[in-house]
């Protein structure tokens, strides 16, 4: 199959009305059997010989995760017949665990290599090439640039995160491998997420839903919308942004100042129109996807900033690696160590700084193989750990210089420092290593080559949009301001919903139309893949 | 039932206009030629505007022939009612597939076909294929087309050419007064020439033909342009039409393109009228250097020979009704005499000495707009001072011309509208104009500085300071500015800088 399946693809559409079509009316009683026949369609659209990885992953989760959910029962089982002593069962337990343990571990390293394999073979090398010319050997592997199987990086996790919670008795496996598949394959998440979470999405995948007219009309207005982010918003800042950063060495300054926030808002705009598409088809099937994304550019710390900015993954972090890691003996025994010595201040800085090291050199790790991410992640870990430890100095700082913390002007600030923050990270994000990314910062915040007259003369226009595109850009991030505010105080859509027809019809045709004319596409556009597609 | 009927017919409706919205838009966002040399996008509207089955010779292929037969003059010489469908570098694809569909309406007798596309096909591109769809209606033969083309060319999209909105959305930033203007169905989007361009240059190229002798290799440039030209007689022969290929004077043409042509025309026993054979231009006193209007194009009076010699050779050929006595010349008649201000106003183009110029200007049908450059005097002959005073321009605005004053001044009916000698400038409107284009326009003269004449916020006269006498033409009858020029020095005679 020579074309590629895609929200953003022109064969989507139409995809999509067979498939609904069909949901509500032959498969009307074993819809999730469409939904896994969809889903393994969509998949081999992008890649037919891809697909063997996610059923590798898709059938090992579940059999492994049968086998520890087996063990459960057989523990259950024994234990509830039997009369030995409390060291007896304990021994039991241990012997059982044990053995889930080798399931688990099986599974998850076996899925650990797959994507480790593929996605990080290259980087190792070139570290290992790296860490030999330490030594002053000189070797050099060509790298085998393998192409990455659509959503790898999302499904292993998904699947990870289900053997963990049926490891820690959350609740039973999945008894049929097809009904696990398609939680596993499941088209709207599969590439680029939201992470969803079996307990509750499986329940919805596995239940016979009624055609519901304003349930697709919500549904409709939210796969608009992230129609709108992405094509519109998301792929007019790309053009600035891709432009400068292909010659950033020749500019500084004010373009490079420019590139940076719109690729800050264009890599939110591309997620964050992907995950409303998804959620909107999942809507339109009666499936409610989990929310990725909650205004992040509104938060005030970058703690928060992480709560509202890929929400499921930050989540999965905390509840797979973080909390386990904080839990683990070591971490208990050096949070008790350094209590004694210093009291519960230090103690909780230190007992704070491995797990979110970890977490973050992870979080990079997963963005891609490159020492630009993992870069990427320890700027994010430092500034977290940073902002645990200077939390209450600057609370004491601000309340002696008598700071009114609880007025406008001050979230405001609060906001453009997360902002700035969270966008100086985005240089590691498009640098290639440590050295660029200085370069890049040094040449973006300069006070010598600030070329503020690029906002007299047209030379910002000399990066592919023009005076209008420019202007219609700048116009958008304001829009994006304004929408987020609102959505900050109510839900836009269900407001939209109790206006009349002619006024509700009008926006509709409105987003319709803005997407159909000021949109990014077409043949003489070389059409944006997803950003978040690659992860 | 009930709600369900009114989702029903919500869904209806707002798919019904949301179609709407799209063909409207559809329209907007495709690229017009209005204002441009090659207005194509006329030549499809006023097609499809014709009467049902009202004629008898149908013109068909690229610019050359668009610019080289003459509808009127073959109606006003032998009573022929003919449409001149040559578009702007129109592949010989599109001409097989206009030619389709110019048949769902007319059902001419005869063919005229350019070849030129056949064999010259270097300068092609998407958007010459795009073009000549845009224009098309919407209908089988339109995609069709597409179609065809996507087998030539599989990197477009068929979406594309069935919903232009998805191919020219970028030009969001582009859509001006003509885009409007064209919506609005105005006359201006219909051609005065049933599709003839009227070209006015002269070309000053040596060029005495071919002989058709040479021995060179047969050549064409596209063998799938060559295949369309086969298919094209194949359906003249079909539906029972005569065909006649032909190619007008080319100074590019070949021996061995035109050996390759002859080739075909003999094996399928049709006409080639070759007007770049030696002894057919001689016929015709065809003098490329004046008749011409660039390498290529002939203008309007190298397409007044070769009309001329057309219509009678149809005429000697082919059973074809003489119109002129009939009902519908009362229309034609009409017609005719617009074209003929079109073509007045071709020739008064072709002019390059001021004084021949003015001298050959109706002032009760010619509104001029004068303006010149502060310290900028102009040598006036007795000749064109006479010329200038008879188009109603003032003795004072003369002898300011000649003192090099900063002037303007408006006249129409031997009469002065506005002046103003030392000027810094004149915001007017004009007088009330008959006509489609603008019943009134605005017209700004400046002097100072940039020294320009501006109608309706555009300016009409570029890189005015460096001429003398900035003048701007307004034909009331066609209600179009004819031309806007200036004027520089040449051995004593002004001489016009277009």
């Amino acid at each position: 199959m020579g074309v590629k399946m895609s929200f953003n693809n022109l064969l989507f559409l139409p995809f999509l009305f067979i498939v609904v079509f069909l949901y509500f009316t032959l498969f009307r009683k074993k819809q999730w059997i469409l939904l896994l026949l969809t889903s393994i369609i969509f998949y081999l659209f992008n890649g037919p010989k891809y697909i063997v990885f996610i059923i590798l992953t898709t059938v090992s989760t579940y059999f492994c995760a049968r086998m520890i959910g087996t063990l459960h029962n057989r523990e259950k089982a024994k234990l509830n017949d039997f009369n030995g002593t409390k060291a007896e069962k304990k021994e039991i337990k241990a012997k059982f665990t044990k053995l889930r343990k080798r399931w688990l571990i099986l599974d998850i390293v076996m899925n650990i290599i797959i994507l480790g394999i593929l996605k990080y073979t290259d980087f190792t090398l070139e570290l290992f090439g790296g860490i030999l010319g330490g030594f002053g050997i000189s070797w050099f592997h060509e790298p085998f640039n393998l192409v990455l199987p659509l959503g790898i990086s999302f499904y292993t996790f998904i699947t990870i995160g289900y053997i963990l919670d049926v490891y820690w008795k959350r609740y039973m496996p999945e008894r049929n491998l097809l009904r696990f598949a398609t939680f596993a394959f499941y088209f709207p998440h599969i590439a680029q997420g939201p992470i969803s979470r079996y307990p509750k999405l499986g329940p919805q995948l596995f239940a016979n839903h009624k055609f519901d007219y304003d349930r697709m009309c919500k549904g409709l207005q939210l796969i608009l919308w992230g129609y709108f982010e992405k094509m519109v918003i998301a792929d007019r800042l790309a053009i600035f942004a891709n432009n400068v950063y292909a010659d950033w060495y020749k500019v500084s300054g004010l373009p490079l100042i420019i590139a940076i926030i719109f690729f800050s808002v264009q890599i939110y705009m591309d997620f964050a129109g992907y995950v409303d598409i998804a959620r909107g088809v999942s809507i339109i099937f009666g499936i409610e996807l989990e929310k990725n994304f909650w205004h992040p550019y509104f938060s005030k710390t970058m703690p928060e900033f992480w709560r509202r900015w890929h929400i499921t993954l930050g989540a999965w972090f905390k509840d797979y690696l973080l909390y386990p890691i904080s839990m683990a003996g070591f971490s208990k025994k050096m949070n008790r160590v350094t209590r004694e010595k210093w009291g519960n201040d230090v103690s909780r800085v230190c007992s704070s700084i491995l797990p979110t090291a970890v977490v973050w050199i992870v979080t990079g790790i997963w963005h891609g193989a490159s020492t630009s991410y993992v870069l990427w992640g320890l700027y994010h870990g430092t500034l977290i750990v940073c902002s645990t430890v200077f939390e209450k100095p600057i609370a004491r700082l601000t309340r002696k210089l008598k700071i009114n913390t609880d007025v406008f002007s001050f979230r405001l600030f609060q906001m453009t420092r997360t902002f700035i923050l969270s966008a100086i990270g985005r240089i590691f994000f498009i640098s290639e290593g440590l050295s660029q990314a200085v370069q890049i910062m040094k040449r973006t915040f300069t006070i010598k080559g600030l070329g503020l007259y690029g906002l007299w003369d047209e030379s910002l226009f000399n990066y592919g949009l023009d005076r209008y595109d420019f202007m219609l850009a700048f116009l958008l991030c304001v829009l994006l301001i304004i929408v987020g505010n609102l959505q900050e105080r109510f839900c836009i859509r269900d407001e939209l919903v109790k206006q009349n027809l002619v006024f509700r019809w009008f926006m509709y045709f409105g987003l319709i139309f803005t997407i159909l004319i000021f949109g990014i596409y077409g043949t003489t556009y070389d059409a944006s893949a997803f950003v978040y597609g690659q992860f | 039932m009930k709600e369900n009927v009114i989702k029903f017919v919500k869904i209806f409706s707002f798919v019904i206009i949301f179609l709407c919205i799209l063909l409207y838009l559809n329209v907007l966002f495709f690229p017009k030629d209005l204002g441009e040399t090659w207005e194509s996008v006329k030549t499809g509207n006023s097609f499809y505007e014709l009467e049902e089955n009202s004629v008898e010779v149908m013109v068909c292929g690229a610019s050359v022939l668009s610019a080289a037969v003459s509808p009127y003059q073959l109606y006003e010489e032998q009573g022929i009612v003919a449409y001149n469908l040559a578009l702007q570098s129109q592949p010989m694809m599109a001409s097989y597939y206009w030619l389709i569909e110019a048949l769902e309406y007319q059902s001419p007798k005869v063919i005229i076909l350019g070849i030129r596309g056949a064999t010259v096909a270097e300068e092609k591109d998407e958007a010459e294929y795009s073009r000549a769809n845009n224009i098309m209606r919407y209908g089988i033969n339109k995609w069709n087309y597409a179609l065809a083309y996507k087998e030539v060319n599989p990197e477009i999209s068929l979406l594309e050419y069935m919903i232009p909105l998805t191919k020219f959305h970028s030009r969001w930033s582009q859509i001006d007064k003509n885009d409007y203007i064209y919506m609005s169905g105005s006359p201006a989007i219909y051609t005065y020439t049933r599709g003839q361009t009227l070209l006015s240059k002269k070309s000053q190229i040596e060029y005495m033909g071919i002989t058709g002798k040479s021995d060179a290799i047969r050549e064409t440039d596209s063998e799938s342009e060559m295949e369309y030209l086969r298919k094209i007689i194949d359906f003249c022969a079909e539906n029972g039409l005569e065909l006649i290929l032909t190619h007008t004077p080319d100074s590019i043409w070949k021996d061995s393109r035109h050996n390759l042509i002859q080739e075909v025309a003999d094996e399928y026993q049709i006409s080639f009228l070759d007007f770049n054979m030696q002894d057919l231009m001689q016929q015709i006193e065809f003098d490329y250097k004046l008749d011409a209007n660039d390498d290529k194009h002939v203008n309007y009076a190298g397409a007044d020979k070769i009309t001329k010699y057309l219509g009678e050779y149809l005429v000697q050929n082919y059973s074809l009704t003489d119109f002129r006595t009939t009902e519908i010349s009362i229309g034609l008649d009409k017609e005719l005499e617009i074209y003929h201000y079109y073509l007045d106003n071709a020739i008064l183009k072709s002019i390059d000495n001021v004084e021949d110029y003015l001298k050959g200007l109706d002032s009760n049908r010619y509104m001029l707009l004068l303006a010149n450059c502060e310290g900028v005097s102009n040598e006036l002959s007795t000749g064109l001072q006479e010329s200038l005073m008879a188009l109603g321009f003032t003795q004072e605005i003369i002898q300011g011309l000649k003192d090099g004053k900063g002037c303007g001044s408006a006249v129409f009916g031997n009469q002065t509208i506005n002046q103003s000698i030392n000027m810094d400038e004149i915001n007017a409107t004009a007088i009330y104009m008959e006509g489609w284009m603008n019943e009134q326009f605005l017209y700004e003269l400046t002097s100072e500085e940039i020294c320009s004449i501006v109608i309706d916020q555009e300016e009409q006269v570029k890189d005015s300071r460096n001429k003398q006498l900035n003048i701007l033409v307004y034909d009331t009858y066609t209600s179009l500015v004819v031309e806007c020029f200036g004027t520089v020095e040449n051995e004593g005679i002004l001489i016009i800088q277009r």
